[in-house]
């Protein structure tokens, strides 16, 4: 039996009783995380088929972003995903949480990267959207309904995604200053045509420390060294594991936004993106100020879809669209 | 609600001049860049403003009358011609550049601003907006959404779908809402991202929050000239394999380079050139230059010919411009030309090269190849002559092989193009009934009437076959 096929029995069941099915990562996540139904039926290895010539990588959902990046690397290719918890999360539970990392700056949002998924979905079964190449618009761009939607529509089995080279050369600084001091650094910092890999900030308003990692080639470093002084290998400390809310606020509201969330977070001043431990049942709380200043958050555990505050309109949106790939219901859970 | 009725609340909305109704008027809508198909729309309505836009989609949602959105008119895959008979909503009075929020790096566009006036608006402040389709002097924003369009300058930076923080839609049923956000960040249900590459099904997007970019600090590029396409072919291959992502990475062969050296922009190849590669590098001044070395090194070993680098800005401008109309050019060589838009695998560059060529002697056409060779891209150029309607046959079964061969290579049939009329039959070779059922899914829950854009993209699955006539498409194609 393969996973899929167990999947399918798993569905059956579920459907036949009324009963929910969730899918699990592996459960660091707190006590529902998403899709690893597949790795860890442990009928089936982990699947990881590097396609090197073409930079993509195709992987099942139950493979932890360590084990990818292991199989990756004697190719010189990594996926940038480094999530500040410290969690070794599996591809399916990153994809269908909507989680992003520290690197998105300098290499991307994770979305961006998915060129293909393998879904099952109550209503359908097994299918694959998109195309294994790096460029691909035949169709609606579905894909992207089951990135970041917590299995509320299907459960992700398989992505294919781009990968990216291995910087030849790589060199952190950082310093520590005043919160308002940090506009000024980012300016002083910033490079036109290409970003840091993350320029990151954590601390009280007097004593914020700011790491920037830039990520290229050797001549570029040493033209940095020269301008900014001697490199750090200070590593960045990781977050406690526990609730959390991430996403990204509009760059001209970081200052405020920095202030407001507090000592806890780990803001990145080029994106916007951020990520913020919070109290257990506060997520919601912390969410709704995030979207007051225009942005986009989400919780970093846990299988419900945040959807307090959303329009009437995108929520029928998301019923009708429910109610044709799950019209009983089994999968997931969001707040109407 | 009857055809008079509706007409009249039309103008009552966007006034008399707006709604054209004269049949000699009507057919110069009747088709776009694809030019293969023609129908005739019941009626074209010019709205001012989403308010006005808004009004009119409630009109015809009330009235059950289909309608298509059009920007320039410039697709390739049939997405503006009118099935149907829809209204061809055409929202060219819809150009203003709103405004440029210059700290969040986004400017708010209307759907009709042309892409490359966005550009030019933004170059005296060190700034860009980087899709770049060859047909950014005419093509528009809304256009560019509606195909998730790309362009020569998409390989390092994605496609347009990377470049959209936020859109107002009008809903099919003429509500308008907001999708996304100017935080850089996807929704948990991210309609945004589904509404960018919907070719106009989903509804119709009134306002467009475009991601600007910082001029690069420096930008170089090359030009390589190769005795064998095929080297050409694995140099492209290689650069990508060494780590290096090219701004762009172009490739022309021979055909293609007889037809722009008899156009307007000459750059003076020489004859009996087989491939031509572009390759452009940017970024900060040290990266550049580290790049420039690693792709020097790789023609070199690919055998190339000559390598030749600008001698100025005007010169590298020439080049471009040499490839950017090199579509057009192929107007010099034939009377018609058919664009076909795959992916494939950027490793197998060299067979798809190759099996080209063997289809072309096969149907006994020209086919010339011009495209986004690090992307794997694919644009062959197939010259027909319209008089000859054997040859129309063939030169239609040849781009269907070429299609076939893309997704036998493990790639797409469409890249930047998009399904619109010409691939929905193609559309089930890449996708399972069940992937297409699920597309279904999406385009009932946003256009319940299915009004949006009729008898586009999605071939007719097992469960919709009673909604949608093929005959009665045919019948309405003039």
């Amino acid at each position: 039996m393969t996973s899929t096929e167990a999947l399918e029995d798993l569905a059956r069941e579920a459907s036949a009783r009324r009963r929910p099915l969730l899918a699990r990562g592996n459960q660091r996540r707190s006590a529902s995380d998403l899709h690893d139904v597949i790795w860890r039926s442990i009928w089936e290895e982990p699947q990881v088929e590097p396609m090197a010539e073409d930079l993509l990588v195709t992987a099942s959902a139950g493979v932890t972003i360590t084990h990818l990046n292991a199989v990756l690397q004697p190719y010189g290719q990594w996926i940038p995903y480094q999530s500040p918890d410290g969690i070794d999360d599996t591809l399916g539970a990153v994809l269908g949480m909507g989680l992003d990392s520290i690197w998105r700056a300098g290499y991307g949002s994770l979305p961006d990267r998915v060129v293909a998924l393998k879904v099952w979905t109550p209503a359908l079964g097994t299918f694959d959207l998109g195309a294994k190449v790096v460029k691909n618009v035949a169709g609606f761009n579905l894909l992207r309904l089951f990135l970041g939607s917590r299995a509320t529509f299907g459960i992700v089995l398989e992505a294919t995604l781009k990968v990216s080279p291995i910087p030849r050369a790589q060199a952190r600084w950082v310093w520590t200053q005043t919160l308002d001091q940090t506009p000024q650094t980012l300016e002083r910092l910033l490079r036109p045509g290409k970003s840091w890999a993350y320029v990151l900030g954590q601390g009280t308003p007097e004593n914020y420390a700011v790491w920037a990692e830039w990520h290229g080639y050797p001549a570029m470093v040493e033209q940095l060294a020269h301008s900014l002084g001697p490199m750090t290998t200070t590593d960045l400390t990781p977050n406690a594991v526990g609730p959390a809310i991430t996403g990204a606020i509009p760059r001209s509201h970081l200052p405020q936004w920095a202030r407001e969330a507090g000592t806890r977070m780990l803001l990145e001043w080029q994106t916007g993106w951020f990520w913020l431990p919070v109290d257990d049942g506060q997520e919601d709380a912390w969410i709704a100020k995030v979207r007051a200043l225009g942005g986009i958050a989400v919780a970093t555990h846990g299988d419900r879809m945040h959807m307090k505050g959303v329009d009437a309109s995108t929520s029928a949106l998301v019923s009708r669209l429910k109610a044709q790939l799950d019209p009983q219901g089994i999968l997931g859970a969001w707040d109407e | 609600m009857n055809s008079q009725e509706w007409t009249q609340e039309l103008k009552t909305i966007v006034g008399v001049p707006y709604v054209i109704e004269d049949p000699v008027l009507l057919d110069s809508y009747g088709t776009d860049g694809y030019t293969l198909e023609k129908a005739r729309p019941r009626a074209v309505v010019l709205p001012a403003d989403r308010e006005q836009l808004s009004s009119v989609i409630g009109c015809l949602y009330a009235a059950g009358i289909p309608y298509v959105a059009r920007g320039a008119g410039t697709s390739l895959s049939g997405g503006a011609i009118p099935l149907d008979r829809a209204v061809v909503v055409h929202l060219s009075r819809m150009h203003q550049i709103r405004s440029v929020d210059w700290y969040n790096r986004v400017a708010y566009c209307e759907p009709g601003v042309v892409n490359r006036r966005l550009s030019d608006a933004l170059v005296s402040k060190g700034y860009y907006y980087a899709p770049d389709p060859s047909s950014q002097q005419a093509c528009t924003l809304g256009g560019n959404v509606a195909e998730n369009s790309g362009g020569p300058h998409c390989l390092k930076y994605g496609v347009t779908l990377n470049h959209i923080r936020q859109l107002e839609v009008v809903w099919p049923y003429g509500e308008i809402g907001i999708l996304g956000s100017l935080a850089d960040y996807a929704a948990p249900v991210d309609f945004r991202s589904l509404m960018v590459g919907s070719e106009g099904m989903l509804g119709i997007v009134s306002g467009i929050w475009a991601r600007i970019m910082e001029l690069p600090e420096e930008r170089a590029t090359t030009m390589a000239l190769f005795d064998d396409v095929s080297d050409a072919s694995h140099a492209v291959s290689a650069i990508i394999a060494a780590g290096v992502i090219p701004a762009a990475l172009e490739l022309m062969d021979r055909l293609a380079i007889e037809a722009v050296e008899r156009g307007v922009y000459r750059v003076g190849y020489p004859l009996d050139v087989a491939a031509v590669l572009l390759i452009e590098v940017d970024g900060p001044g040290p990266e550049v230059q580290a790049e420039q070395e690693i792709i020097a090194d790789i023609l070199k070993t690919c055998g190339a010919r000559e390598i030749r680098v600008p001698l100025s800005s005007a010169e590298r401008e020439l080049w471009w411009a040499n490839r950017k109309t090199a579509f057009g050019a192929m107007g010099l060589l034939a009377p018609r030309y058919y664009v076909q838009d795959g992916v494939i695998p950027r490793a197998r560059l060299p067979e798809a090269l190759d099996t080209i060529g063997r289809i072309a002697k096969e149907y006994g056409i020209r086919i010339a190849n011009v495209f986004h060779a690090g992307d794997g891209n694919l644009h062959p150029l197939l010259l027909y002559d319209d008089q000859d309607e054997e040859m129309v046959r063939r030169v239609r079964q040849a781009g269907s092989d070429i299609l076939r061969m893309c997704l036998d290579f493990g790639g797409s049939i469409t890249g930047e193009h998009g399904v619109g009329l010409e691939k929905m039959e193609e559309l089930r070779w890449q996708m399972s009934d069940a992937a297409i059922e699920a597309q279904w899914a999406l385009k009932r829950a946003c256009d319940p009437k299915q009004l949006a854009n009729p008898k586009k993209v999605l071939p007719v699955g097992s469960t919709c076959v009673a909604e949608v006539s093929w005959n009665e498409t045919e019948n309405n194609l003039l």
